[in-house]
């Protein structure tokens, strides 16, 4: 942390959480973090969101929309890491290196984005595309989401547009605040929708007494609100199948000065875990290394095996916390062994750290079909990265030499026997029959 | 086997007016047969236990001592052959060439008994002119070791 930081928070005296103490967490993706700030905003209104940013080891490159050097690529690859936008409050573009395809080509890229709405504002048309892209479905302009329960009396006496909003039940992902937090969550703004994608991972929405009305109409009440009670999102998140993250926080003022100084405020803690989840410093795990052979055999990963052998095989996966890998432990890791279908899925058991990773493994016979087989690990929870890997693996049949023998079968026992004992009766017959002596002819033949 | 009895047919023409199934005893009719020495008491139909002792007589006394011999081995591989058939119906055919191998080893060698029994045989001697008892042996015994060949093999 900059002695700048440290200072601001010493003069304003916040008591530091858990959570705001691991601020020396560091981004697997990387450091380098543009925020693009429109200039209806002011920048000194989010100093303290800016300088927990900077105290966790990020290089920020302060931008305004319209600046002509502004581009998230330079030849093909990206600049930067995370994207931080901010909204203009009118409909204004944002110009044409921030419309939608260059922030999903951003996202492909394995970029981090982080969408602030304005408060005020009137989301653009880029970015509603953008967002639809993500499955959210953003609010329409001068919309807010207003609760007649849970307001701030001090702030919106009369409107009840700045609610407060308890981490027991909004919060839906896990690990963002502790549960057992008496603090509230400050808002004012609107509230967008989220779609049934399964990637999503909703990560605040409002209370059930809710709903979004009109305020340029003045109406307090509506028959058909945008949204309204626990389906009115507020901060939703997604992740890309390349691991990429996209937030969209549906108003920029819960991330303001005013907000995290409040009394009794839970969002400074709350921002500083939205931040951490956007750019890839908590809920990374990744896939260390993958083997497979036959039980008590040093040859790792063939290409062949044989129906029913017994086979092992082993993942590794670390976790990303504290700012280093370390071992992590699931009860739920499985691996499919599939051949259009899977044949075996098997649960991985923790063995025990091996490195910085955690390893699992099993043991199982492989099936009496021959065939093309995968290892399928495909391991995707939410909030998690997802881990996938695919192995595949010949299984050839028995070969003729590989088939047990008859008197390896006790079933076979009474053939063998018959075996042996004709051809004894046979030897017996025969040396009877040469040593027997010339037929006595009975006397009726002649007749 | 031992050919018909002759006198049981002279019998059945000489004797019309008597009914087949009476117990006929003794003399010979005149009409006509001379030559039987002696005509043995005839069983009647229903006289089934008899009959079947009779034949098991005749056989124990008429059949030559080699051809008994075979039958025997005979009768041996059937029942060697029967008690495989049954275990595989009762327990399942799981080696299934093991089964093969030693149900087909007593039939085959049943079958190649049989024939020696027929070539070897001296009152079949009139169909088999240019095979000889010892070559018919030689045969069989040559027969039997390929069989004993392929099974062996064949049980793995």
């Amino acid at each position: 942390m900059t002695p700048f930081g440290r200072g601001i928070m010493r003069i304003l005296g916040f008591p530091l959480l858990a959570l705001v103490s691991l601020s020396f967490a560091l981004s697997t993706t990387g450091s380098k973090l543009l925020v693009v700030l429109d200039p209806s905003i002011n920048k000194e209104d989010y100093s303290i969101f800016f300088d927990d940013l900077i105290g966790r080891n990020f290089a920020i490159d302060f931008r305004t929309a319209n600046d002509p050097h502004l581009s998230l690529f330079n030849y093909g690859e990206r600049v930067y890491d995370h994207v931080i936008l901010t909204l203009p409050p009118t409909q204004k573009a944002l110009g044409p290196n921030l419309l939608a395809r260059p922030l999903l080509e951003f996202m492909s890229n394995g970029g981090n984005v982080l969408v602030m709405l304005n408060p005020k504002g009137h989301p653009l048309g880029s970015v509603r595309e953008f967002a639809r892209e993500l499955d959210m479905h953003l609010p329409f302009r001068d919309t807010k989401l207003v609760d007649h329960f849970h307001f701030d009396a001090e702030t919106s006496p009369d409107r009840h547009d700045t609610v407060s909003l308890d981490p027991a039940t909004s919060i839906v992902a896990s690990h963002f605040l502790p549960k057992a937090t008496s603090k509230k969550i400050v808002y004012s703004g609107s509230a967008f929708a989220i779609g049934n994608n399964e990637l999503l991972y909703p990560i605040l929405r409002a209370s059930d007494t809710a709903y979004v009305y009109d305020s340029a109409e003045e109406m307090l009440s509506s028959d058909s609100p945008f949204v309204s009670g626990t389906q009115a999102y507020l901060v939703s998140g997604i992740q890309a199948r390349n691991n990429a993250r996209a937030v969209i926080v549906a108003s920029s003022s819960m991330l303001s000065n005013e907000a995290f100084s409040a009394a009794n405020s839970a969002n400074r803690e709350l921002a500083a875990s939205i931040t951490r989840w956007t750019f890839q410093e908590f809920g990374v795990i990744k896939l260390t290394s993958v083997t497979h052979r036959l039980v008590n055999s040093a040859e790792q990963n063939p290409e062949i095996y044989r129906v029913k052998q017994n086979i092992t095989y082993e993942a590794e996966i670390s976790e990303w916390i504290n700012d280093k890998w370390v071992p992590f432990i699931a009860n739920d890791v499985q691996l499919e062994f599939t051949m259009l279908d899977p044949y075996y899925r098997l649960t991985l058991t923790p063995v025990g750290p091996k490195g910085d990773s955690e390893l699992y493994a099993t043991t199982f016979q492989a099936p009496d079909q021959h065939g093309m087989f995968t290892f399928h690990l495909n391991y995707k929870r939410e909030g998690l990265s997802y881990v996938q890997d695919k192995r595949t693996v010949t299984l050839r049949h028995f070969g003729h030499n590989e088939f047990l023998r008859s008197f390896e079968i006790p079933n076979a026992y009474p053939y063998i026997t018959s075996l042996v004992a004709v051809v004894v009766a046979w030897v017996i017959f025969t040396v009877l029959w040469v040593f027997s002596g010339a037929d006595k002819v009975p006397e009726k033949k002649t007749k | 086997m031992a050919p018909k009895r002759v006198p049981r047919q002279a019998v059945a023409k000489a004797g019309v007016a008597s009914s087949p199934s009476s117990q006929v005893t003794e003399s010979p009719s005149t009409s006509g047969i001379t030559t039987a020495s002696k005509i043995p008491a005839l069983p009647t139909a229903a006289d089934s236990s008899a009959i079947i002792r009779q034949a098991w007589a005749s056989y124990i006394k008429d059949t030559p001592r080699k051809l008994k011999l075979v039958d025997t081995f005979m009768v041996f591989l059937v029942v060697v052959g029967v008690i495989q058939f049954v275990y595989c119906i009762l327990v399942g055919n799981y080696p299934f060439n093991a089964f093969l191998s030693g149900f087909s080893i007593t039939v085959g060698q049943f079958v190649l008994a049989a024939s020696l029994r027929m070539q070897a045989n001296p009152d079949n001697s009139s169909q088999f002119e240019k095979v000889t008892p010892e070559r018919a042996f030689a045969d069989f015994i040559f027969g039997s070791l390929i069989l004993h060949f392929f099974a062996y093999n064949f049980i793995n």
